[in-house]
């Protein structure tokens, strides 16, 4: 019996440590590390944090910062290229709108001191919280 | 809901709005920023004006899983812009010619042209204000050709720039 519960405490706190590794699944999540992909360059991030329809207008405009060998072979030397003026995110409001919709304000300080005011609209997918973008 | 119906009439009181019209808009995110800097002019996206049953409505396209042109509400339209300008044509639009074409259009679920080329079987947003304004004028929206990577595009300026619109 005492074998037992320690048993189940011991599975508790290992799954408890599992969630506490990993990331939010939240719209404030998806909007900084897609964000954050550009600064880092983080080509998975920013697949992960974003809809194919989102990745694909950045890839359109990526391809004009970047040579093909480098989108091919090096994408992540691309998102740094758009990213390159962003020094920090911060996340100002999230505003819900609905279950499935929300609306994230980030600040962003740029590398020359300046700060501006962007929002990401983020949408819940079946595989979580995605930034989704358009033009 | 009051403030959204306030908003609405008062820009179609101030643009008079009418069927053929052409909208810029920019958004405040990445994206719109990067699209906004080829040849730059402020906005990021355009659409042309369709008013049906006296309500405003934006025919445009951009690429989306689901489908890349579509004609949705203004206020839908302008939902996440932080800027946006409204310009009329000052030339006759055949308003018939118009429809058919649109109807055309989106019976062909023409798909949003991620190569930026003219003369494909697809089309990006200033391509399709320019081909809609041109099958119902007569005259090419653009003022101009831009060079975009070794090839003649029509950007966001050059239909701002229109001596067809004012």
């Amino acid at each position: 019996m005492k074998k037992g519960i320690l048993s189940l405490i011991f599975a508790g706190l290992i799954m408890f440590s599992a969630t506490g590794c990993g990331k939010k699944d939240s719209p404030k999540t998806a909007a900084v590390e897609f964000m954050n992909s550009f600064v880092t360059g983080d080509v998975d991030s920013f697949k992960k944090y974003s809809t194919q329809d989102t990745q694909a207008l950045f890839a359109l405009m990526m391809a004009t910062k970047c040579s093909k060998e480098d989108m091919k072979n090096n994408p992540g030397k691309c998102l740094k290229l758009i990213g390159a003026n962003i020094k920090n995110i911060e996340v100002v409001k999230v505003d819900k709108n609905g279950e499935n919709n929300a609306l994230v304000t980030l600040k962003e300080t740029l590398k020359n001191g300046e700060t501006k005011t962007t929002q990401m609209p983020v949408t819940k997918t079946k595989d979580g919280w995605k930034v989704y973008i358009k033009k | 809901m009051k403030k959204i119906v306030f908003f609405l009439i008062l820009i179609s009181f101030v643009y008079s709005l009418q069927t053929g019209s052409i909208i810029f808009r920019k958004e405040n995110n990445l994206l719109s920023d990067l699209f906004s800097q080829i040849d730059p002019c402020g906005y990021s996206h355009v659409g042309m004006i369709i008013i049906k049953n006296k309500k405003p409505f934006v025919i445009h396209i951009e690429y989306d899983k689901k489908k890349d042109l579509r004609i949705i509400p203004l206020k839908k339209f302008l939902k996440n812009a932080s800027s946006y300008k409204i310009l009329n044509p000052c030339i006759k639009i055949n308003n018939s010619v118009l429809k058919t074409e649109v109807n055309l259009l989106l019976k062909k679920n023409i798909k949003f042209d991620t190569d930026i080329k003219l003369n494909n079987q697809k089309l990006y947003c200033t391509e399709l204000v320019d081909f809609l304004f041109y099958q119902a004028s007569g005259k090419h929206l653009y003022s101009y050709l831009y060079n975009f990577k070794n090839r003649k595009i029509i950007t966001v300026r050059s239909i701002l720039k229109s001596k067809y619109l004012n």
